[in-house]
């Protein structure tokens, strides 16, 4: 009799996620780079105030224009702000999909890999930006706010947003890709949801 | 699966707005997060007694070294997203009902989990401590999430007398 798949399931996927996170966690550098690259240049596009992005490792800087004043003892400086993100804070879903994947094997599963990789990668770029904008819209204060010349409510929203992402988007865009690239398993799914439809209601 | 899909974030974006509603974190989310630290005190004590708690903070008597359940550690946004899953999924109103106070119940079981671990994690190594909390036992919750929901499925199939072969095709 074969093993139940979800009984499978779930020791392969745990196990995979412990053995792949430490993996991840080393080569966070080299993922970074593309997703700094994707959230830097949408946002040098957008925004006037944003003049460029470096990154170190997986730290990644948005450099701007805009001006932020710093009152040390009797003394005040003034220099532009520069928000800074760790992409390990954000890109830990991609240990999730890699670790659904390894327990789900689907057909082909190594091309989905490296597609579901390659999806991952704009999906982290929009939690990296959306961290950006939190620190520029509501972190940084009123008056750096007055110079983005963008409406209040702009600011309710990136807050909106942030906490969303922080709080669910992460964790769950990669089982959102995994379901996506393995269609076996949405099958399987349909055929279920549709036997329950069309049972009576108790 | 377009009415899933649609079902599914109107469901998740109205219970995260809920959710972070002032009002709701004052009287709900935060009382949650004490319960949560006296459940995990009284889980811990009978095997180490130098675990103390203030309110949603885990502290030890000796070292001083303590921990706070914030938003986010609570295990309600994990269970926001099974919630929505549920919900969303063609399924009757009792199966709906049933696999929520179960799933919940899971999460906030695991949870528990995270949160006594972290404890000790960070008694013993801060940089542990920090992977595990930002990473580790982010990425879990969600499988918890993920697994309890596949569970919950494939007793609706045995309910509906369906082939069990819930999850991804076994290779």
């Amino acid at each position: 009799m074969q093993p139940s798949p979800v009984r499978r399931f779930l020791p392969v996927a745990l196990v995979s996620l412990l053995a792949l996170m430490p993996l991840w966690y080393y080569l966070a550098a080299q993922f970074a780079a593309p997703v700094f690259f994707i959230a830097g240049e949408a946002f040098t596009a957008v925004f006037r105030w944003a003049q460029g992005y470096e990154s170190k490792g997986s730290i990644g800087v948005l450099n701007t224009s805009l001006k932020v004043l710093s009152v040390q003892g009797s003394q005040v400086r003034s220099g532009t702000l520069a928000p800074a993100v760790d992409y390990r804070l954000w890109g830990y879903g991609m240990v999730i999909f890699w670790a659904l994947l390894v327990a789900s094997r689907p057909r082909g599963w190594g091309l989905k890999l490296l597609t579901g990789t390659a999806v991952m990668l704009p999906v982290q770029a929009i939690s990296v930006g959306l961290q950006w904008s939190h620190d520029v819209f509501n972190r940084a204060g009123a008056d750096v706010f007055v110079q983005t010349r963008l409406p209040g409510w702009w600011a309710d929203v990136v807050a909106f947003l942030y906490h969303f992402n922080l709080f669910i988007f992460a964790a769950l865009a990669p089982v959102v890709v995994w379901l996506w690239l393995d269609r076996s398993f949405v099958a399987q799914w349909r055929a279920i949801a549709a036997a329950a439809a069309s049972r009576k209601p108790r | 699966m377009v009415r899933f899909i649609l079902i599914f974030v109107v469901v998740l974006a109205v219970l995260f707005r809920i959710d972070m509603l002032d009002e709701v974190q004052r009287v709900a989310i935060e009382p949650w997060a004490g319960m949560l630290a006296v459940a995990s005190a009284a889980l811990m004590t009978p095997f180490d007694a130098d675990v103390a708690h203030y309110g949603r903070i885990l502290m030890s008597k000796s070292t001083g070294f303590a921990v706070s359940i914030e938003a986010g550690c609570n295990g309600v946004e994990a269970a926001i997203i099974l919630v929505a899953g549920m919900v969303a999924f063609p399924s009757s109103w009792w199966h709906k009902l049933v696999g929520i106070a179960a799933g919940i119940a899971a999460v906030q079981g695991v949870n528990l989990l995270r949160i006594i671990s972290l404890y000790y994690l960070g008694k013993w190594n801060m940089s542990v401590f920090e992977f595990a909390h930002l990473y580790l036992w982010q990425a879990l919750i969600m499988l918890d999430v993920l697994v309890v929901w596949m569970l919950w499925i494939r007793w609706i199939a045995k309910d509906a007398s369906v082939e069990p072969a819930v999850a991804p095709h076994a290779a």
